[in-house]
């Protein structure tokens, strides 16, 4: 290939690539079409989020119907109903983003008339929550006749009756429309975390449109903490059975909660689960996890422990997480996780942590407690401790044991 | 009542198409604020893939998730919005960057996953007289390299070139200065200029064949 010296792009000619006016200048063209590609044509795939997006806005607009004044309350029961549901329906298909939507159609009608569900539309499901484990590509929901109990005739939008509302197909919207058959009308976290306890709750699971939901977490009994963390409520409905959920699943919902949430649900669990859970995380879902988590928070998760699971846990972190964790301690918690951890497991992350790290780590413990700590470590790995490390502690005489 | 059509622009040998001020997108913008559905679904054929295109530099894969919250604020502050099309997507640019910026995925100063070699090779092969092929693959291949500038410069690049505002507008985005947008968007065309310059210097002759393949 010729070695060319393309003219150096002046002001105007960056000018006129950039407004894509003009013809390009030849040394340029390249570089023009590039820029045209770039602002090239939609693809279908950039465009599978319109269903739910129109769906939005007419549920924004239905309700600014439904509403006289701005904030009075719905007058009409059907209208009330009408109302949860299709808010429910569209802030859900939003909750997680474009991810499978399955644009079924069915009238909001008390007869259930059996409408069949329409394919799905363009779906892709590439979020760590996914109702993916189902079904490979789309998830059908029909509209239930059961989920609408209390209407008697059929409730029809006041926009064209020929636009249904789609029922929603994403995890979050399923999550969102089983609350709101516990307590109509459901709204805030609290209004949520009851919902999600109630004892009727698992038996509405089982309706043929929550099929998908139950599928991912492999039982019924799941769906109510499945939930809670997808809607990243700090409660869970049912603490000490979290660990029942799937492995994969619990990486994801857990690795996208944010700090509060996370902090929640994982300082209520008690020890046994909380084991069982964090063992159960992928070593990725678990870095993040425990990364996450501010220092009091992560003491009292750790402490909590038994401590072969906290060994399991320790020593399975890479290096730079494990000192990311290990600082992160307030000194009480730090004691206690290096007095709890077993020979074995203290022996490990000893000498897996870099000397300055292990010298400002036992620095902040009591001398008592740091004596302690270091006199239950083999006579080889002690003596393998450099003599400053033991002497900026004050612990020169354990140089003896 | 409002005609839904995709619009294929054509690239034409002298140039690329404009990026329009477009007369319909002015007139379904009232109607959608009005609450008029399919009018709404216009502004969202045109917007969405250029604002997806733009969340890709900031966010990375989850650009859908970020666009679909921003539709929501959309939909939410809509009635509010007083401007024409132009306008609307600048707004609609705005929307999308704070909420990318709220995300946790959010770029920052972080660096930019790296094209793939066969994307640059097959945007930097041939002379510069032939016009690439305007087929998806190059277009994922140009986001993607464009994306992998400095944010800045991808940034003000994505505005001009794929959300189609002006540099005023993609200033008022940004919430910088024109003057300092404008330098962003030169330097970047300067950087995907050298990149194609070595890509296409060192690229075997025997390239593109996923081109050769596509044209029928």
């Amino acid at each position: 290939m010729s070695t060319r010296h393309p003219r150096r792009i002046g002001r105007r000619a960056a000018e006129q690539l950039l407004s894509g006016a003009g013809g390009p200048d030849a040394a340029h063209g390249r570089l023009a079409d590039v820029l045209s590609a770039a602002a090239g044509p939609a693809r279908e795939s950039e465009l599978g989020g319109e269903q739910a997006a129109v769906a939005a806005f007419e549920a924004h607009h239905l309700v600014s119907a439904t509403t006289s004044r701005r904030g009075q309350m719905i007058k009409s029961p059907l209208a009330k109903l009408l109302t949860v549901k299709v808010i429910a329906a569209s802030v859900a298909v939003f909750a997680t983003g474009g991810v499978a939507l399955a644009a079924s159609t069915g009238v909001l009608t008390g007869t259930g008339s059996g409408h069949p569900p329409r394919p799905g539309s363009i779906s892709r499901g590439q979020t760590g929550v996914s109702v993916s484990a189902s079904a490979s590509a789309s998830t059908s929901v029909s509209v239930p006749a059961s989920s609408a109990p209390s209407v008697s005739s059929p409730v029809s939008p006041s926009t064209a009756p020929s636009n249904p509302l789609p029922i929603p197909g994403t995890a979050v919207g399923l999550c969102r429309a089983l609350a709101a058959e516990v307590s109509q009308g459901v709204s805030g976290t609290a209004g949520l975390e009851r919902a999600l306890a109630s004892p009727i709750l698992a038996r509405l699971a089982r309706n043929k449109e929550f099929g998908s939901l139950v599928v991912t977490v492999e039982a019924a009994t799941n769906v109510p903490d499945y939930c809670a963390l997808l809607l990243q409520l700090p409660a869970l409905p049912r603490p000490a059975d979290l660990a029942q959920l799937p492995a994969s699943v619990l990486s994801s919902t857990l690795a996208r909660l944010p700090v509060g949430p996370l902090t929640g649900v994982l300082t209520e669990l008690p020890g046994p689960a909380l084991a069982q859970v964090l063992t159960a995380l992928s070593p990725s879902a678990l870095a993040q996890v425990l990364t996450a988590l501010p220092g009091p928070a992560l003491a009292q998760v750790l402490t909590a422990l038994p401590a072969g699971s906290l060994s399991q846990v320790l020593t399975g972190l890479p290096t730079g997480v494990l000192v990311q964790v290990l600082t992160a301690l307030p000194a009480s918690g730090l004691g206690q996780v290096l007095t709890t951890l077993p020979v074995h497991g203290l022996v490990q992350v000893v000498t897996r942590l870099p000397v300055p790290v292990l010298t400002h780590l036992l620095g902040k413990l009591p001398t008592s407690v740091a004596t302690k700590i270091l006199s239950r470590l083999p006579v080889g790995v002690l003596s393998r401790l450099p003599g400053s490390l033991l002497s900026h502690l004050g612990l020169s005489g354990l140089s003896g044991l | 009542m409002w005609q839904v059509n995709r619009r294929v622009e054509a690239a034409t040998p002298t140039g690329r198409a404009p990026l329009p001020a477009d007369p319909d997108l002015t007139a379904a913008l009232a109607a959608a604020q009005r609450g008029d559905p399919d009018a709404f679904r216009v502004l969202y054929r045109d917007t969405q893939p250029r604002v997806l295109r733009y969340l890709h530099a900031l966010v990375g894969d989850d650009a859908e998730d970020v666009a679909s919250e921003t539709w929501l604020q959309v939909t939410r502050d809509l009635a509010d919005f007083a401007g024409d099309a132009d306008g609307f997507r600048g707004w609609v640019a705005t929307i999308a960057r704070h909420r990318a910026i709220d995300h946790q995925r959010y770029r920052g100063r972080r660096p930019a996953t790296p094209v793939p070699a066969e994307d640059l090779a097959y945007l930097a092969a041939g002379d510069d007289t032939s016009t690439l092929a305007l087929d998806a693959v190059a277009t994922d291949a140009a986001i993607g390299l464009i994306a992998s500038l400095p944010p800045d410069q991808a940034e003000a690049v994505l505005l001009r070139v794929v959300l189609g505002l002006d540099a005023q507008a993609a200033a008022a985005v940004l919430g910088k200065r024109a003057g300092a947008v404008r330098m962003a968007a030169h330097r970047g065309l300067r950087t995907l200029a050298r990149r194609l310059e070595q890509a296409g210097d060192s690229a075997p002759l025997a390239v593109p064949s996923r081109r050769e393949q596509l044209r029928e």
